[in-house]
């Protein structure tokens, strides 16, 4: 394979994977909430968040994979936001120490 | 056929020989486009929950604060619920799409010590209450549909339905090594310090306080119940009554702070109506009178409240094993 | 008739066109997906019964898009604007159609459309109306101006 269709490749897989962290940190908070068991606060949903940031990334300057590379960066920003509201103002709404 | 057209057919029928070259890539395209249409739909289904979660945690947070209705929801329990504390660390919060469950523990004073007695679990749809489960560990039960004459605090002119001569020979057979809680109507309308001091040696633990609306329990709205405020000190972090130095002023507070609040207070508490805005303009009129309190001691002192002459009535609430010790 | 195979029929008229828009292979293709994904949306939601316009419809606005977003996206790298294309293809291309495209690119906007539409794409001009969301009238106008151009161009190039 020529060089150019190996490093679209590259960067199509590293935007897929990007998308797809994504994807399973969104799927984590929808068992958190549905379910009310508290799986956010884990180790995983932080390394999926920030492997769909990272990897979007990256994903993101090369043309051929730009529109994966948007979408993981887009929810890696969510994911951000998600759990910073989660954190700051749910702090602020629990009323105990 | 002038040149212009010539040109354009050659053109399209070159374009189209490249038709060979894109079709592979075409047929990628279509499915790829398949493939992003899938994830973005998978995308916006996930994000459903995590983005209503947020506006949840949004509205308790800068609309109706949930502190704010736990606040209402506590302070609510300690004017209407006769000898009732709360404790901080007993509450329990939960946050789900739209709504927010608050849990707490209620305490009662009997003798000298405080017991669990009921378990609340309430849950909140945005700020209304939806849904409120009491498990009650106590052996004598308020009754729970209050009515103008069944409350077990009684107005001197109000009629009531318990025999009272019943509960002073119930009391009497009880074992002297026993403390109870003892419901005790009054025959005039009086002051609570004076209370205390013609029952010395039992605690006083809450008075009702006269609002004006107590001889027939009735309101314009419909049905009332007794209000009242908890007497004694009370050093719990968690009381709106702790280190207050009027208990009657605190009270008056925590009416007028219910008010704008009227249908939640009412809707947690086991009262039909709470009439708040009647209530504070006649006890900012006429000022604070009892005419019912509850109070806790050792057996016998409690029997011996019969012979004074203040007391009309009295009604048995919880009986313990002696803890009668400062 | 299954979405896909109405796609895969006129998936070679809308590549060429968007092509002739772009005249860049990878542009095209990425305007291509984006015409589907945005195709396959709408059609989920209603049906549409004279598919071939409106196909060309939704590839001009997804076009369109593309051009704005172009305005704000900076970053552009060099190395993948290089074409993959094979040599034989490159002759082709330098014919007639690369001509075509080159004249064409002479002529306002506007009228670039109309022609591409209505002289290479065959499509009447009521259908160039709605694609374009203009006045029938205002589109015979613009593709009589844009032969007008295109004959004189051609003129001066023999």
């Amino acid at each position: 394979m020529e060089l150019g269709k190996l490093s679209k490749l590259f960067f199509s897989v590293i935007g897929g994977m990007s998308v797809l962290s994504g994807i399973l940190a969104l799927i984590l908070i929808n068992i958190a909430v549905l379910t009310g068991i508290n799986v956010i606060m884990d180790d995983l949903y932080f390394s999926l968040m920030w492997m769909t940031f990272m990897l979007g990334i990256i994903a993101v300057f090369p043309k051929s994979s730009r529109s994966f590379g948007m979408r993981g960066l887009l929810l890696g920003i969510y994911l951000f936001v998600f759990i910073s509201v989660t954190f700051i103002v749910g702090w602020w709404i629990y009323p105990f120490p | 056929m002038d040149p212009y057209e010539q040109f354009i057919q050659k053109a399209k029928k070159e374009s189209k020989e490249m038709d060979e070259h894109s079709e592979k890539k075409t047929f990628k395209a279509i499915r790829t486009s398949k493939w992003k249409l899938i994830l973005t739909t998978v995308i916006v289904i996930l994000l459903i929950v995590p983005t209503c979660f947020m506006l949840t945690i949004f509205y308790y947070a800068f609309g109706t604060k949930s502190t704010t209705l736990m606040d209402i929801t506590s302070q609510t329990q300690y004017i209407t619920e006769p000898n009732i504390t709360l404790e901080e660390l007993q509450f329990d919060m939960d946050f789900s799409l739209f709504s927010m469950k608050l849990d707490f523990i209620q305490y009662k004073q009997i003798g000298k010590e405080i017991y669990p007695v009921k378990e609340y679990e309430t849950s909140f749809l945005l700020n209304n209450l939806m849904d409120k489960k009491i498990d009650s560990k106590l052996e004598k039960t308020y009754p729970k549909y209050p009515t103008q004459t069944n409350p077990w605090l009684v107005h001197p002119k109000n009629q009531y339905e318990f025999n009272s001569a019943n509960e002073w020979w119930i009391l009497e057979g009880l074992p002297d090594e026993t403390v109870v809680e003892a419901y005790i109507s009054l025959n005039e309308l009086t002051d609570v310090e004076q209370v205390q001091k013609l029952f010395e040696n039992v605690d006083v633990t809450w008075a009702t306080v006269y609002t004006g609306l107590e001889e027939k329990n009735e309101s314009a709205e419909g049905i009332v119940s007794p209000i009242g405020y908890p007497v004694g000190r009370d050093t719990t972090n968690w009381s709106p009554f702790k280190d207050s130095v009027s208990h009657e002023q605190t009270f008056l507070e925590i009416l007028e702070f219910l008010a704008p609040y009227e249908q939640i207070a009412t809707d947690v508490s086991s009262h039909k109506n709470l009439a708040l805005q009647k209530r504070i303009e006649y006890v900012k009129q006429h000022g604070f009178q009892t005419y019912a309190v509850v109070v806790t001691g050792p057996k016998a002192e409690v029997e011996k409240l019969q012979q004074n002459e203040i007391v009309r009535l009295m009604k048995l609430g919880e009986v313990k094993l002696w803890n009668w010790v400062n | 008739m299954d979405l896909e195979q109405i796609f895969e029929s006129h998936m070679n008229d809308i590549y060429r066109y968007l092509f002739s828009l772009t005249q860049h292979h990878a542009q095209t293709e990425d305007l291509l997906q984006e015409t589907f994904i945005k195709a396959h949306i709408t059609l989920l939601a209603k049906p549409i019964h004279d598919i071939r316009p409106w196909l060309f419809k939704v590839a001009y606005y997804s076009y369109i898009d593309s051009i704005r977003k172009q305005k704000w996206i900076v970053v552009t790298n060099e190395i993948n604007q290089i074409d993959e294309r094979t040599p034989e293809q490159f002759v082709v291309e330098q014919d007639s159609y690369r001509q075509l495209l080159k004249l064409l690119n002479e002529l306002k906007d506007i009228e670039r459309q109309a022609i591409l539409l209505c002289d290479v794409h065959e499509c009447t001009y009521e259908q160039v109306a709605e694609i374009l969301t203009m006045n029938i009238n205002t589109v015979k106008s613009h593709v009589a101006r844009g032969r007008k151009k295109l004959r004189k161009l051609l003129l001066r190039e023999e």
